[in-house]
């Protein structure tokens, strides 16, 4: 269920959400799961009518306040981009509630929003729909664009030709075209080298001089520090621990290395 | 229901920015082609001059008269058979979109729907061509062009409700697509409904809705006007309506599962 806030310090609200993708096959036999289930995070099972779910986030709770700077980390499978597609809204959880009162951009995928066959320059119509911008006033701002995301020539080149550190680029340069509340990055922003990183760091910075949350999942610690204050760690699909940024991730480091 | 409404009305108020996105669909699809959607043109031409040759000879028809019927029947058919076809997929398609946030899924339909009356568009010049083999009445182009419209509103509603159905259930599209193969047939395209009557084939043609979706561009372009023909379609219409808003407000926010 997912509702919306009233004004407030507070700008999502999550109460014991838990968020069941379904699996594509119910042949899931026991042995399988139990190894399934000791790699990645959430837990799998079937419901009454047999189907089989990943129950991918598992009753998390938390609240996300104007200005903060909040970073995700966990293992592969551990719930960080479910939740972070719950707190965007793509997901509406099955379970609990969420409730958001917050203008957002979410970057949670470097395919999101582009047609590989279509120019850099193209696909800018795609993507202000994406984030829902004025075409006009976007494409009258390429410059902008291109100067941001340094793309030179390859602008005008199919996005089939791109690596995925120059979509990013790109996608980064059109999502913070206009100011938001909220910033929401899946890990893929750690595909930037570290000169176009400096950029975005400004970039980003005036891009969220409203509120200025956001909310970045990576395996980069080092730009979880640089850039988070709080952090968020997940572990099987719930919260295994919340607190400042250089404390979780050390915890966390130790665990991995365990 | 609240969250369908405003997903219509948001998808509508930018109807301009997904018309620019369907023309730039149409780009990518004839990307490196010289003759690029215009190759739609030819096809039909060549089908129609083909098959007009060869069955005004089988049945004994005047050539001119089977080919007016045939152009026109075949050309609106073909638009339809675009949407039952492909259509059905349009929110598997999108998955990407779709489970990264894709802010308006009205906008998705939309966007298939203008590239579709956009291609649908390059058949104008076999059109306007064929209307001199035809008595033309300004009534009957408003007719027409009505009739096309509401045959779009119709294609839109079915890929709302087709798009959602065929994304939780996928043997459905292969299910439409072994459908729609033998439809062509079982249409009164390449034949004539009236040399039906009085036979079984009859039936193909009285609970056929794809014969009365044709018949209202066809036979107003040709001068045959039979209301009972618009009657059904309209009816049609408000039954599309109902199924796409109920499916589309049960589906809406599973649709993200759905697709994975």
């Amino acid at each position: 269920m997912v509702n919306y806030l009233s004004n407030s310090e507070t700008v999502i609200k999550m109460t014991d959400c838990s968020v069941l993708l379904p699996l594509k096959t119910n042949q899931t036999g026991d042995f399988r799961r139990e190894v399934v289930q000791s790699i990645l995070g959430g837990e799998i099972f079937k419901n009454r009518k047999k189907r089989s779910y990943v129950r991918a986030i598992n009753k998390v709770s938390l609240e996300i306040k104007k200005g903060e700077r909040i970073g995700v980390v966990g293992s592969n499978g551990s719930g960080k981009t479910t939740f972070l597609k719950t707190i965007s809204g793509v997901y509406a959880p099955q379970e609990g509630k969420i409730d958001i009162n917050v203008d957002m951009v979410s970057l949670l995928n470097l395919g999101f929003g582009m047609q590989p066959e279509l120019s850099g320059e193209e696909n800018l119509a795609n993507l202000c729909v994406q984030f829902n911008l004025n075409v006009k006033q976007t494409i009258n701002r390429a410059q902008e664009i291109l100067d941001f995301s340094q793309l030179g020539e390859f602008f005008y080149q199919p996005v089939k030709t791109y690596s995925s550190g120059m979509r990013m680029r790109l996608l980064l340069a059109v999502a913070t075209l206009s100011p938001a509340d909220m910033l929401v990055m899946d890990e893929w922003f750690s595909t930037g080298d570290a000169s176009f990183r400096l950029r975005a760091d400004k970039r980003i910075s005036k891009h969220l001089d409203r509120s200025g949350i956001l909310i970045l999942a990576s395996h980069n610690i080092g730009l979880l520090q640089k850039w988070t204050s709080k952090t968020i760690w997940f572990h099987r699909g719930e919260i295994k621990k919340i607190g400042k940024t250089d404390d979780i991730t050390r915890e966390y480091l130790e665990f991995s290395k365990l | 229901m609240s969250s369908v409404i405003l997903d219509l009305k948001k998808g509508f108020k930018n109807y301009n920015q997904w018309f620019y996105l369907s023309y730039l669909s149409i780009k990518r699809r004839y990307a490196m082609s010289i003759i690029g959607p215009n190759w739609t043109l030819i096809a039909n031409t060549f089908f129609i001059l083909s098959v007009s040759f060869l069955f005004s000879g089988l049945n004994q028809k005047v050539f001119s008269d089977y080919f007016v019927f045939l152009c026109f029947g075949y050309l609106i058919w073909t638009y339809i058979i675009e949407f039952v076809n492909s259509g059905n997929m349009i929110f598997l398609n999108q998955k990407i979109d779709i489970s990264n946030g894709a802010p308006n899924l009205t906008g998705l339909v939309l966007k298939f729907t203008f590239m579709q009356m956009l291609l649908f568009a390059h058949n104008l010049p076999l059109i306007i061509i064929t209307l001199f083999f035809v008595e033309l009445s300004l009534w009957g182009c408003v007719l027409a062009f009505f009739a096309f419209v509401i045959i779009t509103i119709n294609m839109f509603l079915f890929l709302i409700w087709a798009g959602t159905l065929c994304a939780r259930f996928r043997d459905v599209s292969l299910l439409i697509a072994t459908i729609m193969r033998i439809m062509f047939f079982l249409t009164p395209i390449i034949w004539h409904p009236d040399t039906a009557v009085g036979t079984l084939r009859n039936y193909f043609v009285i609970y056929n809705p794809f014969h009365y979706a044709i018949s209202v561009f066809r036979d107003s372009l040709i001068g045959s006007i039979d209301p009972f023909n618009w009657y059904i379609v309209l009816f049609m219409t408000v039954i599309n309506l109902f199924i796409a808003l109920i499916f589309f407000g049960l589906a809406k926010k599973h649709l993200v599962y759905w697709v994975q």
